[in-house]
């Protein structure tokens, strides 16, 4: 989010500069199963966001410090393509910003995944944005829980999450480029499948009542993009599903 | 088209899971909950797409990797490395050779201590995801039994994912139906097709 400019109009005649009503979301599309050497892989387009994800593991933990005895390490990366949005984030590559956001989404991902079935073991879970436009914590999110259900790992729930913000005074969800710009308030939030929230990070100023009024908006909204991940799913399974056999 | 379970999705009470599937469900109280992608078929939930996670009794397929004073190491094609205690056995082998044995136990956090190891003859060895090995050996070992008789060709099903294929008899029919069961395991009816194609 950047500052606050008063002068900047967001709201127009009761609709957003994009055309969408205050509580509608971008169009999000999901494919699971599109790269063949990872163990699960997605592609989410969201709006104009385009992630992609692939899971890898378990495996043997390197470095070995990194090794938790009793559950799985889950090592996301988040990462921009170097074409991703130049502007914005001037360069690609591990930075202070997509190491943050790494680490938040590997908190989040092991509530959901059944990190004591594999004790000193490690997924790999590469996340990378190809393209970004506002969101790309969350997008980067629902590729990485479309990539981990198609690879097979042993889930508790599924989870997804939308973001809520306020925009010249309004409370709007799933904030675009501008609107995460120039409004007043940011509010990513991911919820698992029975409700409860793993992940809330907050940008900007927003008062109890509004915040309390955006957790009940995306709660519900998050329930509609879990459906779409059960869609994808169907969609690979629809048919035939090609299988490489290798030798040994 | 059958109904498809996503993790998190409360499973019918009539539904059961086979020894090989038990991580494929989390019970909360009497509830089974799926943890993976997969449907119910005849009262039986089958994962379409699972990790391997090692259980005890589990019957291995894999290659001696290396033979030190404790024993033999096994390479099982997963995360978990194999290891026949040189105490429990008497056989020899070398660094190459196919074995089959039975996991005894699981020794945190990666080796699985495997026990009565067998030496197999010359053959080849498929690597098969390992979610697929229940349909591959079907019910009370219907379908491998199916394709072992059809072909001619001896075959061992390990629940790591490795499949031994002798080199006697219609080895590529086998693969191929092999193959065809992969491919087509989340789908109905696959029975029928598989003794079509094996004539």
């Amino acid at each position: 989010m950047g500052s606050h400019n008063p002068n900047i109009k967001l709201i127009v005649d009761g609709k957003r500069l994009d055309g969408r009503a205050f509580d509608q979301l971008r169009n999000i599309s999901i494919n699971v199963g599109v790269l063949e050497n990872a163990v699960g892989s997605a592609q989410v387009i969201w709006g104009d966001n385009k992630v992609v994800a692939g899971v890898y593991g378990p495996r043997d933990v390197f470095p070995k410090y990194q090794q938790k005895p009793d559950k799985a390490f889950i090592r996301t990366i988040y990462s921009m393509a170097t074409f991703a949005s130049i502007e914005e984030h001037s360069r690609s590559g591990p930075n202070k910003r997509s190491q943050e956001i790494s680490f938040v989404l590997s908190e989040a991902f092991e509530n959901v995944l059944m990190v004591e079935k594999f004790p000193g073991k490690m997924i790999d879970l590469h996340i990378t944005v190809l393209q970004a436009a506002a969101g790309t914590r969350l997008a980067a999110f629902l590729a990485g829980m479309a990539a981990l259900i198609d690879g097979g790992f042993p889930l508790n729930e599924i989870a997804a999450g939308v973001s809520a913000g306020k925009a010249d005074g309004a409370l709007v969800l799933d904030l675009d480029k501008a609107e995460d710009n120039f409004g007043q308030s940011d509010l990513p939030i991911v919820y698992n499948s029975s409700g409860e929230i793993i992940l809330l990070q907050m940008d900007g100023k927003m008062t109890r009542d509004e915040l309390t009024e955006s957790i009940e908006l995306t709660s519900a909204k998050s329930k509609d993009i879990m459906d779409l991940i059960r869609k994808a799913v169907e969609r690979k399974y629809a048919g035939e599903v090609k299988t490489e056999l290798n030798f040994r | 088209m059958k109904e498809i379970y996503i993790p998190g999705d409360k499973l019918p009470t009539s539904v059961r899971v086979s020894r090989l599937n038990q991580n494929a469900v989390r019970k909360t109280g009497n509830v089974l909950y799926a943890t993976v992608v997969g449907s119910v078929d005849e009262d039986m939930f089958m994962p379409f797409e699972m990790v391997y996670i090692p259980k005890e009794g589990d019957s291995i397929v894999g290659i001696v990797t290396d033979k030190r004073n404790i024993g033999y190491f096994i390479d099982t094609g997963t995360a978990y490395e194999g290891l026949i205690l040189s105490r429990e056995t008497r056989a020899d082998f070398h660094v190459g050779d196919i074995i089959f044995a039975k996991g005894e136990r699981i020794e945190e956090p990666d080796t699985v201590i495997l026990s009565n190891p067998k030496l197999l003859d010359v053959g080849r060895i498929l690597d098969v995801p390992s979610s697929k090995i229940p349909r591959l050996i079907g019910k009370e070992a219907s379908m491998i039994n199916m394709i072992k008789e059809k072909t001619g060709a001896s075959i061992l099903v390990g629940a790591n994912g490795y499949v031994w294929i002798s080199s006697k008899g219609k080895v590529n029919k086998a693969i191929q139906a092999i193959n065809k069961i992969i491919s087509k395991a989340h789908l109905t009816g696959l029975t029928d097709e598989i003794t079509k194609f094996l004539g």
